[in-house]
């Protein structure tokens, strides 16, 4: 019954799920609502699992006191630190208005900032006219580089952003359609796949059938 | 020059970036045609109407981000739309506060839950879009980010019951989940117009819902933000950033030059 209760699940819910949103019978629809209601709270849940989880790893890291152990510490009090604060004083106050704006936001905002760096190096060592195709991706990328810059269209004139424009509307939408369309199809086979029961490696195993 | 020292790369990109930001250049900004369809489309809404606001972004995507969003929020506030705010990221309420924090007090006529209202954050991604659909208040857990009951005496909610009864959508959106659950719950089912507001590295990605007319417009990164800023007569961060982003932009493809360069005279040899 391990196996099989959870595919069971999984097959009636997912099946009552398509069902609503396809041929809509109002029992289905009904179901779906409230399914989409526990969704929400389970939802939810995963925050709570997640700092159980969090707290049960980096807690064997700090009473082993194993490699790098002070960085847990740290994750500890920054992670209970903003949940005690914001439980006790609200999210609303000026203490913990004042603490998230002044370390998640700066944080995470430097985090996003360094790709600039790391792009800025992977495109100076990558982009080298070895073939035709990696010319080719080098002209374009440097067409729409100085498109989106306003000092390509003072330096070089108009037709940098007429080319810019026309590079992304054009063979950037064709590729990307293909794309989409393959990563589609494949995302429904795969939920087909869950869906009957044949791809269980969510369920903790190891592949499928 | 092959293989320049990165810490090179780095330092000359911060003294491009920061020099920028010291002794602004002022290059002047066009603005592209999507990004004025996405500002002619909410500039056709009417007074009374309802635009919901997804800020589907986290504290790395407020430089691109909100320069926009602060600049639809005035557009609307100036022509009395009003504005419903939440998103499937965790920080979309505190997003959505930064942006209230600023450009609110620019309109003290406009009351929150009157004319605006930060609804938050709400878990379950596209389920919440799904069950926006059928119940706005029920989706947000009769509850917005500040705390307040839902829908309490918010008069916002007098006409506006559901996302059926919203007159226009945008996408504020990093990433997953974000524009695709938009088009896909909102957009094409129930034939509510949109646009998107997205980071630089995602307009590849959202070119093809333009170019199918399942969005109107699209709003491309901090350039649109700049050019949305200027549409409504607003330059702020995202044009002062311009600077910047044509000085750093010109160093890498300096760099990517003088590489190719070396390399194409290296393969001669």
């Amino acid at each position: 019954m391990r196996k099989e209760l959870p595919l069971a699940i999984t097959f009636v819910v997912g099946l009552i799920v398509v069902l609503a949103n396809f041929l809509a019978p109002q029992t289905f629809v009904k179901i779906n609502n409230e399914v989409r209601t526990w969704f929400q709270l389970v939802s939810s849940l995963f925050c709570a699992l997640g700092v159980a989880n969090l707290t049960r790893i980096h807690g064997k890291k700090v009473s082993q006191q194993s490699e790098g152990w002070i960085f847990s510490v740290i994750m500890f009090i920054a992670m209970f630190g903003f949940m005690i604060t914001a439980l006790s004083v609200g999210q609303q106050s000026a203490l913990y208005n004042n603490l998230y704006n002044n370390t998640i936001v700066p944080l995470n905002a430097t985090m996003y900032s360094i790709l600039m760096f790391y792009i800025a190096s992977a495109a100076y060592r990558a982009f080298r006219v070895r073939s035709m195709e990696a010319t080719l991706l080098l002209i374009a990328a440097a067409i729409v580089m100085l498109g989106k810059a306003p000092i390509g269209e003072v330096v070089l004139g108009k037709w940098v952003a007429t080319w810019t424009n026309w590079i992304l509307a054009v063979p950037n939408t064709a590729g990307m359609r293909g794309i989409q369309l393959g990563a589609t199809l494949g995302g429904i086979a795969m939920a087909l796949r869950v869906l009957l029961g044949i791809e269980r490696a969510h369920f903790g195993g190891v592949g499928g059938e | 020059m092959q293989n320049v020292d990165r810490r090179i790369i780095y330092i000359i990109l911060i003294v491009a970036v920061v020099y920028a930001l010291i002794k602004p250049m002022g290059l002047p900004v066009t603005i592209n045609k999507t990004t004025e369809d996405a500002y002619a489309a909410i500039d056709a809404l009417q007074p009374g109407d309802v635009l919901v606001m997804g800020m589907d972004f986290s504290a790395g995507g407020i430089p691109e981000l909100e320069p926009a969003g602060k600049a639809i929020f005035y557009q609307c506030m100036k022509k009395d739309v009003k504005i419903v705010m939440f998103g499937m990221w965790v920080m979309a309420g505190d997003m959505a506060e930064r942006l209230l924090t600023e450009m609110a007090p620019l309109f003290p006529d406009k009351v929150y839950g009157t004319d605006y209202i930060n609804i938050g954050y709400k878990a379950g991604g596209a389920v919440l879009l799904q069950k926006a659909v059928d119940d706005v208040v029920e989706a947000a857990l009769n509850i917005d980010h500040r705390g307040n009951t839902l829908p309490g005496n918010f008069p916002i909610f007098d006409n506006f019951k559901s996302l059926k009864d919203a007159a226009f959508w945008v996408c504020l959106s990093t990433g997953n989940p974000g524009v695709p659950d938009w088009i896909k719950v909102v957009g094409d089912p129930l034939g509510i117009p949109g646009t998107i507001d997205v980071v630089s590295v995602s307009i590849p990605e959202n070119m093809p819902f333009v170019d199918s007319g399942q969005i109107q417009g699209i709003i491309q990164g901090i350039r649109g933000s700049a050019e949305y800023e200027l549409l409504v007569s607003r330059p702020g961060r995202a044009v002062a950033g311009m600077d910047a982003q044509s000085l750093a932009h010109v160093v890498i493809l300096v760099f990517i030059a003088l590489g190719n360069i070396t390399y194409l005279m290296t393969r001669k040899k």
